[in-house]
């Protein structure tokens, strides 16, 4: 049984795990390959700054809170395993403002210490008025990706560098199951009008001094398009661009101005800090991710898709949850192909 | 009296901070700190800088509040300004881990750090081996950088520095008129001080930049406190003890206790041991005294014998000790007022 993943970043490389991790003792011939055009360091994961942290409300996709916790819990319980500093996982306090009060978020009981800020906490943020504190984790996409690929290596799982044109590609080549993890190039393989760029870019500087996250929240602008200031092990990350619609990658002088400006009025030390990079990247947004099996049929010939694609600003805070549930599904594909009996017609 | 000359003798985080009060509460005074020592080779380089208060047994406790409470508004306004990264000021949150719940669960300081709160179950379970913890958010101060910018804050006002090694105090009589002693350990020689002692604390500096909050044992033996560059893993408390060259016994003992802690750190690199001597005492001595020898008198202001505790209450005791300069002052001017009657 051929298994076929497009896409090396989070979502790819994590749901190719799961998936050998649960399968390759059971299905006798499981061979897997993950496909991508770009690996890491190169990929959408590998620019984020790698906080584990949902949007603010899950618009009532319960399953995708539920996805999140499932991450969390997955990460906080290899925190002191041996792999923690390998894969890029270490725990971090911080700060979340605002301007006025806001509901407690969907995923208050999931992270660690979760409170309101004190009046003299918010005194360190002149112009914000509520907050909470918290502690969450780091997972940073430049370790954990490559961490994932030595795991998938270690199983044998073969790497094409290689941009699939279409499933039927993969298929007519003796696929028997894609997984879709292409992450914002999802609409070259089928199309998804609902499927959009939410553009950001970022300032990697160096300024050790800064311990915790601090998320500036702007309810009328959106998600991610106030300052934000995320510490990481070698660098810290500053950012607070979020534009939907927007395909460019290319750094926009105007968007460094007001991600510098804006980070140096939150924190004033930092404009000691040194720059030490830039980076543009496309959030694959979605109303909400697309997590599903689909049989894609020409002639009498078919072949299972299943995507997990569409995870925004949030892949890494989800990615555990999605992988697992992709493995599902799998298993449930495996599953109605025992039923049938003898093999499948031939394929695609 | 016109300008007054005040000598500070020690050029640690008491003798700079004192020096930098002075000069606030009296800018007509010309300070000149004298000391052996200046960073990074002070008592102050080795420690950790964390503000987390030392209790005194023989200071009332709503002296050690105030100097703590100064101390730490002090240093908030710098961390949170522009100057936060050169002065090495910075806050950092973590947990104090106990492995029985302690008998005083509200510290007297637990209004004046940030946020503090008993540890969830949740968080607890970080730590197997404690059953109670608290959670709160401090300031740090990072030496050297924070010695280096009390010391450039100090020649910016026209403070000298002076590398000199003070056998006694009477020997800056004839060029100072108040002396200022911040000798820290020093003092025991300098003054005679037989109730001041030193309690040995060997650390590890460590690169480990994912560790981002401070994990301290109640018991104050073991603990770990990230800095700008490096983590601070520590220590021992050794009474009596003078020796300043590390012991690898201890740095291993010290090592294997702060990964049970934080394992992470099992991957920490480029290891740098470090002793200090705190100068420890029962209470600190922050005291006025007029020295008399053959007819001449002396005004000194002691400002020492801080002890683990110096970070935490460094610039309260220096504006009290300021404060003193202050009256010394007024009663020069008051016996030279007298003595042209």
């Amino acid at each position: 049984m051929r298994v076929a993943i497009i896409g090396a970043g989070v979502i790819g490389l994590s749901s190719a795990l799961c998936i050998h991790e649960q399968f390759h003792g059971l299905v006798p011939s499981l061979e897997l390959e993950v496909y991508a055009d770009h690996f890491t360091p190169h990929t959408t994961s590998d620019g984020a700054a790698g906080l584990w942290q949902p949007y603010l409300s899950d618009h009532g996709n319960l399953q995708e809170t539920l996805w999140n916790k499932e991450t969390f819990d997955y990460l906080l319980g290899h925190l002191h395993s041996p792999a923690a500093k390998e894969m890029g996982l270490f725990l971090i306090s911080g700060y979340n403002l605002f301007t006025e009060p806001v509901l407690d978020p969907s995923w208050k009981n999931i992270v660690l210490g979760f409170r309101n800020l004190t009046p003299k906490e918010l005194e360190l943020f002149p112009g914000y008025s509520y907050g909470w504190f918290n502690t969450a984790l780091m997972l940073e996409g430049r370790s954990y990706l490559p961490w994932l690929t030595n795991r998938l290596t270690q199983r044998g799982v073969k790497f094409f560098h290689k941009k699939v044109e279409s499933f039927q590609e993969l298929f007519s080549q003796g696929v028997d199951v894609v997984l879709n993890c292409s992450g914002m190039r999802a609409g070259d393989l089928q199309p998804d009008p609902q499927l959009q760029p939410g553009r950001g870019q970022v300032i990697k500087v160096l300024a050790p001094w800064v311990k915790h996250f601090i998320i500036t929240h702007d309810l009328k602008s959106g998600i991610y398009n106030s300052p934000y200031v995320i510490p990481g092990s070698e660098f810290t990350v500053l950012g607070g661009i979020y534009q939907h619609g927007n395909w460019s990658e290319e750094n926009s002088a105007k968007d460094h101005k007001s991600i510098w400006d804006s980070c140096c009025r939150l924190l004033p030390a930092l404009q000691e800090a040194k720059i030490v990079g830039e980076w543009s990247g496309l959030r694959p947004a979605r109303p909400w991710v697309r997590l599903e099996r689909e049989s894609i049929r020409l002639g009498n010939l078919q072949g299972e898709v299943i995507h997990n694609y569409g995870h925004g600003g949030f892949g890494i805070t989800i990615h555990r949850g999605c992988a697992m549930a992709a493995a599902r599904l799998f298993g449930s594909i495996l599953q109605e192909r025992k039923q049938l009996g003898s093999p499948p017609g031939p394929r695609l | 009296m016109a300008s007054p000359k005040v000598a500070v003798v020690g050029a640690g985080v008491i003798g700079l901070s004192t020096a930098v009060c002075i000069r606030e509460t009296c800018p007509s005074c010309s300070v000149t700190v004298l000391s052996d020592q200046f960073s990074p080779n002070t008592t102050s380089d080795v420690a950790a800088g964390m503000l987390i208060p030392h209790i005194y047994p023989d200071t009332p406790i709503h002296r050690q509040k105030q100097w703590f409470k100064e101390t730490f508004s002090y240093l908030f306004a710098i961390s949170n300004s522009a100057e936060a990264s050169e002065a090495g000021v910075h806050l950092v949150s973590g947990w104090q881990v106990f492995k029985s719940t302690p008998k005083e669960e509200l510290p007297f300081w637990s209004d004046i750090v940030l946020g503090f709160r008993p540890m969830s179950e949740a968080e607890l379970q970080k730590f197997p081996q404690h059953r109670f913890g608290q959670a709160f958010t401090t300031v740090k101060c990072d030496c050297p950088p924070y010695l280096l910018w009390l010391e450039k804050r100090l020649k910016a006002a026209g403070t000298q520095m002076h590398t000199r090694k003070v056998g006694d105090l009477w020997e800056l009589h004839s060029e100072y008129d108040i002396v200022v002693n911040c000798a820290g350990m020093g003092a025991h020689l300098l003054v005679g001080d037989k109730q001041l002692f030193p309690v040995r604390g060997q650390v590890l500096k460590v690169h480990a930049p994912w560790v981002k909050h401070f994990i301290r044992d109640g018991d104050g033996l073991t603990y770990i406190y990230p800095g700008i560059h490096r983590v601070t893993l520590g220590g021992t408390r050794e009474k009596g003890t003078w020796i300043l060259s590390p012991d690898p016994g201890t740095t291993r003992d010290i090592f294997t206790r702060c990964c049970s802690l934080e394992p992470s750190l099992q991957g920490a690199q480029d290891i740098e041991v470090k002793v200090g001597l705190r100068p420890s005492r029962q209470g600190v001595r922050v005291q006025r005294e007029v020295l008399s020898q053959g007819g001449v008198q002396l005004p000194v202001v002691h400002n020492y014998g801080h002890g683990a505790g110096g970070f935490s209450v460094h610039r309260g005791t220096a504006s009290e000790a300021a404060h003193l300069v202050g009256e010394c002052i007024s009663a020069l001017q008051g016996s030279s007022s007298r003595a042209k009657l």
